[in-house]
């Protein structure tokens, strides 16, 4: 099997799971497309390092994340030169983003008929919520299935604090679903 | 009931449920949640939990058509096989 054959058939059937997990990287459906485009072809670049027999999802899983970063120190760099370098807008300059549809709402996207149903989308939110530290270990042990040994390689951490993460993380996500409930009436609200 | 404690029962139950326990282990620590009234809802309530989260990975959605197709493309042109 030449490199392009075994790319074909190792990498590439990852690429919902690349996918949903750019997407709980970046929050929305074009940036995750963006970022799952750039991991494959990094990947594809790289796959001469890659060492057969083990996972490609977590290999691709750390590319993509590694993008992600990069790209968000790139822009939070960007934004920095440029609030350095551009005055306050003032008056009828200032843009009011309600006033624009769908502007960075994934709930509005036009691709927005991803999410199935209103209780998916409410534990979607709550994982989003969660601190990144949090969100990255519940998003990739419980949405992706990936075992602790893999995010451990995933995230560059000890497995010790892949599970400390992970309890911790499911813990404050069991909170916040359950605040929600009592907001929504759906379970009595705590005593004060 | 078996010499696991409570607290380590506890400290235990995801990684059980995960399958992160060797088999033995995992034996010992499911006994004890399953026999203990104090521990058995805390199993009940993260099974559930599980199941929860299973069902919305379920439901999560793939990679648009789209994206599948532009990215081909791209990686044709730097070499990859045509395909059928």
């Amino acid at each position: 099997m030449n490199r392009a054959e075994s790319f074909e058939s190792e990498a590439l059937p990852h690429l919902d799971a690349v996918y949903r997990f750019a997407l709980r990287l970046t929050g929305s459906a074009a940036d995750a497309e963006d970022l799952t485009q750039e991991t494959f072809l990094r990947a594809f670049r790289a796959w001469d390092r890659f060492t057969p027999g083990t996972r490609a999802k977590s290999w691709l899983f750390t590319i993509c994340r590694n993008t992600f970063l990069r790209q968000r120190k790139r822009e939070s760099h960007h934004r920095e030169i440029l609030e350095r370098h551009t005055p306050a807008p003032t008056g009828s300059a200032v843009v009011d983003t309600s006033a624009v549809p769908f502007l960075g709402d994934p709930v509005l996207d036009p691709e927005g008929d991803f999410f199935r149903s209103f209780l998916d989308r409410t534990v979607l939110d709550a994982i989003d919520s969660l601190p990144a530290e949090f969100r990255e270990v519940v998003t990739l042990a419980d949405l992706e299935g990936l075992a602790y040994a893999e995010i451990a390689e995933v995230l560059e951490l000890p497995v010790g604090t892949v599970k400390s993460r992970l309890f911790r993380g499911r813990r404050l996500l069991q909170e916040r679903l359950r605040d929600y409930a009592a907001d929504q009436g759906i379970i009595p609200a705590p005593a004060p | 009931m078996s010499q696991i404690s409570c607290q380590e029962a506890l400290a235990r139950l995801y990684e059980l449920l995960d399958g992160e326990l060797p088999a033995d282990h995992a034996d010992r620590i499911r006994e004890h949640l399953e026999r203990c009234g104090s521990c058995f809802p805390s199993l009940c309530s993260a099974r559930a939990f599980q199941e929860l989260l299973r069902r919305v990975s379920r439901g999560q959605p793939n990679a648009p058509p789209h994206l599948r197709e532009r990215l081909l493309d791209l990686l044709r042109s730097e070499g990859l096989d045509p395909g059928p």
